[in-house]
């Protein structure tokens, strides 16, 4: 998806992810103002800025260090023992980008190793309502990860609501409850 | 004073259908199911016959079976109209062989042929018209939901196998209820996998296409 989709939330901020850039000329019109850097100097710009510059060779963009090399290697060896929302909630469909950008096959192919890992986690755990560490675990998915654990959650428990006829079933909504509460106290 | 009512029946605007993919809820499912034919045994006199959408049913003579919609079979009951012959595939021996084929295939992930919506014909007749099973409706429950958690168990399993290089899996005789629950989960693992080969797609053309310009 080199281009993300115009209106969607989830694309626009996918592409605010930073990335070093080098710069390869010195700009001096237009965006000069913003972006004044000598040619070979270093700076972070996001994911949609960089690409549109990277195209015409102003600048050459790089892998950020949270797609770097050595944490792809570290996902290697155990993809799911790591926070992939803290390095970047959108790491996958970033890492697409990124991977398109720099011309990097191998970072894309790390991270299909990594998602297969990662998905027999989802798959074990999105059942099991009593899982008191289920909070913790879906912090550490990445948004989309998080969309497969949440489909799969509510559509289980939806289906054992029906098996239990609970599905006809009119409930108070839990904010109502609360209110209820505080009244009865004062 | 405001009383919040949510239904968690997935009706047209709840998160669920907007989001995640459940197209169906489960309860339009079981309306679905409910035209299935089922055999009645009318305990009432009706000569004339009845044209619906579904097909002509009747006339009804009493004690002569004749079979109607399951959803017209239910209304019969509840007025003790009628009684329901559960299905062949729902009695206590069929049932049983039922239960032993599954257990025998656990280990290779055969589903075994079920009629389509095997769970939700079950869990009405069960529900609606217990004493048509002639006090062996214990042994049939019992029975079902074993298979039920066999068949879950097997689907689980297959879903385990699903990875990038082998984006298929096998469900044959798969029952509609199944493939209901399985729907959101499994459409978005696939999507997620079929967007990660793409972009690998997409990279090695890019890299072929500068290779040529080299």
């Amino acid at each position: 998806m080199p281009v993300g989709d115009y209106y969607s939330l989830d694309s626009i901020l996918r592409e605010e992810t930073p990335v070093p850039v080098e710069f390869q000329v010195r700009l001096t019109k237009g965006l000069a103002n913003i972006l004044d850097a000598p040619a070979g100097e270093v700076k972070e710009l996001p994911l949609w800025l960089a690409r549109a510059l990277d195209s015409k060779d102003y600048v050459y963009a790089r892998v950020p260090r949270t797609h770097s090399k050595p944490t792809l290697a570290a996902l290697k060896v155990d993809a799911s023992k790591h926070s992939l929302s803290k390095l970047n909630p959108y790491y996958y469909e970033a890492g697409i980008d990124l991977s398109i950008m720099t011309n990097d096959a191998e970072l894309v192919q790390a991270l299909m190793i990594s998602f297969a890992r990662r998905y027999k986690d989802i798959l074990e755990r999105y059942d099991h309502t009593e899982d008191k560490n289920a909070g913790t675990f879906i912090k550490t998915l990445t948004s989309e990860e998080r969309r497969l654990y949440v489909s799969g959650q509510r559509s289980s428990v939806h289906h054992s609501k029906w098996k239990r006829r609970m599905l006809e079933h009119i409930e108070h909504a839990p904010i109502t409850q609360m209110s209820n509460k505080k009244l009865k106290t004062s | 004073r405001g009383e919040g009512c949510r239904m968690g029946d997935g009706g047209p605007l709840s998160a669920m259908r907007l989001d995640e993919g459940m197209k169906l809820s489960a309860s339009e499912l079981e309306f679905y199911a409910e035209d299935e034919l089922v055999e009645v045994v009318p305990r009432f006199e009706f000569n004339d016959e009845v044209c619906m959408m579904g097909g002509n049913f009747g006339p009804f003579q009493p004690f002569i079976p004749t079979k109607v919609p399951l959803w017209l079979a239910i209304q019969l009951v509840q007025r003790k109209l009628a009684t329901v012959q559960p299905p062949d595939w729902l009695m206590v021996d069929e049932i049983y062989e039922l239960y032993e084929k599954e257990n025998s295939t656990r280990d290779r992930q055969l589903l075994q042929k079920v009629p389509f919506h095997y769970r939700e014909i079950a869990t009405l007749i069960l529900r609606h018209c217990p004493e048509a099973f002639a006090g062996r409706e214990g042994k049939v429950r019992v029975l079902l939901k074993d298979i039920e958690d066999l068949r879950e168990a097997k689907l689980q399993t297959s879903l385990r196998e699903l990875n990038d290089d082998h984006p298929v899996i096998n469900i044959s005789n798969i029952g509609a209820m199944e493939m209901n629950k399985m729907r959101p989960f499994l459409i978005n693992a696939l999507h997620q996998f079929r967007d990660l080969k793409r972009g690998e797609e997409a990279v090695t053309q890019g890299s072929q296409a500068l290779q040529a310009q080299d």
